[in-house]
């Protein structure tokens, strides 16, 4: 995994790297630690099983937001696609019957590597193409959901796979390694892996050895469309049910995971590993604060604080010239 | 006065642009544009319903723009300085609680009257301080700060939500949209002045001049030496506070404190400044052209409405709106390496 950490400064120990890198795990072994004493069912493999199919959305939304944000763009419509995905299930399960997820997969994969090529190819700033997607996405499935939660076709085997379990775990916990064992071979044995740190690191320099920023832009885009509808799956089998808003407020937990675990929101720092220990802690985190009694409302008010100190300590601002 | 005329030469007003040089056709464009895209499907709607320029639809049309015309002005100073706010639904979340909480309500025994209002108004200033001190002294992306300050709003609004909604009683506040003048409320007439003003105030003082001027070229203006983080701190406060206007104004046409009263009103903000031609990457267009742009859409929204689309068609345009204009209005830099995050 260590092939995939951030390959900006490669000589002399730099406090600042040393500490982006060590951090996170400290902090998510904390937190563990911590909710062990305070409360010591929290460990219990009952407990973990059920954190695990709550968490393995959260942490497959943060794997794939992590692909674009390595780039140094940002998805913010993985919240929007999340929801449209089940939305779509219900909509199209009477035309491509059993077919329908892999069908779903598949549009959402295509429209993130679209999304990724009009951002590149046609120089629109990723936050505002991914802001007017998600404006585009959310509208889409109050559209055709006519803004009602309804209920999934039962016999959809795709679906039904991932919300059974085995030896005891979520098969959506598998989903999650799976999905981490494809991008990380992907990254390990094509140059798109590279690629991406290098269009993060420096695009200019990167644009100048070769690198087809459009093609890669496309692909970390792909992927994280790709991912976002996968958490789309992952949430409706355990709801049982499709919602126009299932997934509005995972657009920020998206970020906070990716940031929270050393991922520098300003590109080429962090990686794969780096997603999933912040998947992870933030998870771990939602938890948490029901744990210590912070109401659930009260929890967009910890998020918001977490993102901005995850933001303020790991942005390399000697990368950026001017702050935007 | 050396200083002001250097304001200018950086993509500043297209004013004093167009006395300098030769007005090239793309540029003439841009600023007639939008006021000719409103013409034509002004009378398109008209000859398709017949209805829609009678004079009930027009008042029904100011009404429904009166509350993005204030956001989408408060929008244009940050866009202008080629910031982002992504706050405006967390902060109007907040002020609605704050005015619903303090005035005269059936929750609490509050009844700040007036105060309120000014409580209310002060949430969003802070928010806009927050911001802003947040992106300029702390260093960190605009977009990051006010995604976080978006949900930390919603969040401390829904922490204020009281056990039951909390309905304003206070005549004041209920006042500012239940006063009638000529057939429109008072909340027209509020949009009015703040449009009025707001362009005043970016086209004849120093605080608007250098709000352009850092748009046009930042690294330039930091390098002459003026207190650059300062301008930046009061074009997000200014954001803040029409933000908090207008979730005060959208709780006093409802009746209560609503934690979702901001919902949705994001994106159609963001798109009006675009499609009214306020550059993303600042240093261009204005108030006044916002405010087309959010008229635009208002009389869209209201003339799909009159021909039979559903509610929810709206976001689809807006988010079309946004990508599309800003893909053309970026397609002739397309021969330079830009690096485009």
């Amino acid at each position: 995994m260590s092939a995939f950490r951030g390959t900006g400064r490669a000589e002399g120990f730099d406090l600042a790297v040393a500490l982006r890198r060590f951090v996170p795990i400290s902090v998510l072994v904390l937190l563990l630690g911590a909710s062990a004493i305070v409360a010591p069912g929290t460990l219990s493999f009952s407990a973990l099983t059920g954190f695990v199919s709550d968490a393995a959305p959260l942490l497959i939304l943060v794997i794939g937001s992590t692909m674009p944000i390595l780039t140094g763009s940002i998805d913010l419509s993985v919240a929007g696609i999340a929801s449209l995905t089940g939305v779509l299930v219900v909509q199209l399960a009477p035309i491509f019957g059993p077919w329908t997820c892999l069908v779903v997969l598949l549009i959402a994969i295509a429209f993130g590597a679209l999304q990724g090529f009009a951002h590149a190819w046609l120089q629109i700033p990723s936050f505002i193409t991914t802001l007017g997607t998600l404006s585009m996405l959310s509208g889409l499935s109050l559209l055709l959901s006519n803004a009602t939660a309804q209920p999934l076709p039962d016999s959809d085997p795709f679906i039904t796979l991932l919300s059974n379990t085995t030896f005891g775990i979520p098969n959506t916990g598998y989903a999650v390694i799976v999905v981490v064992a494809l991008l990380a071979l992907l990254m390990r044995y094509s140059r798109i892996g590279r690629d991406l740190f290098a269009l993060g690191a420096g695009e200019r320099t990167a644009v100048m050895s070769g690198v087809r920023t459009i093609r890669v832009r496309s692909f970390a885009f792909a992927s994280s469309a790709g991912c976002a509808a996968l958490a789309g799956l992952a949430l409706v089998s355990v709801t049982e049910f499709s919602s126009p808003t299932l997934a509005g407020n995972l657009l920020l937990l998206s970020i906070v995971g990716v940031v929270l675990g050393g991922t520098a929101i300003s590109g080429g720092v962090g990686g794969l590993w780096a997603g999933v220990i912040g998947g992870l802690i933030t998870a771990w985190l939602r938890v948490a604060t029901v744990l210590i009694g912070v109401a659930p409302t009260a929890q967009y008010i910890v998020f918001g604080i977490m993102a901005l100190i995850a933001v303020g300590l790991t942005t390399d601002r000697g990368k950026i010239g001017v702050i935007k | 006065m050396k200083l002001v005329a250097k304001a200018g030469e950086v993509p500043g007003q297209p004013a004093s642009r167009s006395l300098r040089f030769p007005a090239r056709p793309g540029r003439w464009l841009q600023s007639i544009g939008p006021v000719a895209v409103l013409v034509v499907l002004a009378l398109a709607f008209q000859l398709a319903s017949h209805n829609f320029l009678s004079p009930g639809n027009l008042a029904a049309i100011a009404e429904a723009v009166a509350v993005p015309v204030i956001l989408a002005t408060g929008l244009s100073f940050v866009i202008l300085l080629g910031a982002i706010d992504l706050s405006l639904e967390g902060v109007m979340a907040t002020s609605s609680m704050t005015v619903a909480l303090l005035a005269a309500n059936n929750v609490n025994g509050h009844h700040w009257g007036i105060w309120a209002i000014v409580a209310a108004l002060g949430v969003g200033v802070v928010f806009g301080a927050f911001n802003g001190v947040l992106n300029t002294y702390f260093r960190m992306p605009s977009l990051i700060v006010t995604l976080g300050s978006w949900f930390i709003g919603l969040g401390i609004a829904s922490v204020l939500f009281p056990s039951q909604v909390p309905g304003i009683r206070d005549p004041i506040v209920l006042g500012l949209a239940s006063t009638q003048f000529a057939g429109l409320s008072l909340i027209v007439f509020i949009a009015v002045a703040v449009l009025a003003i707001f362009h005043l105030v970016l086209n004849y003082t120093h605080l608007g001049r250098m709000i352009y001027a850092v748009g046009g070229g930042e690294a330039t203006l930091v390098a002459t030496g003026l207190r650059v983080p300062l301008f930046k701190l009061a074009a997000f406060m200014i954001s803040g506070f029409l933000a908090a206007l207008a979730g005060l104004l959208l709780s006093a046409q409802l009746g209560d404190g609503n934690a979702d009263i901001g919902n949705g009103l994001l994106f159609p903000a963001v798109s009006a400044c675009v499609l009214g031609g306020t550059l993303l990457s600042g240093g261009r267009g204005g108030a006044i052209q916002s405010a087309i742009g959010a008229v635009i859409l208002e009389v869209l929204n209201n003339g799909l409405i009159q021909i039979g689309a559903g509610p929810y068609v709206r976001n689809i345009i807006s988010g079309a709106v946004i990508v599309t204009v800003v893909a053309i209005s970026g397609l002739h830099l397309r021969r330079k390496l830009r690096i485009v995050k």
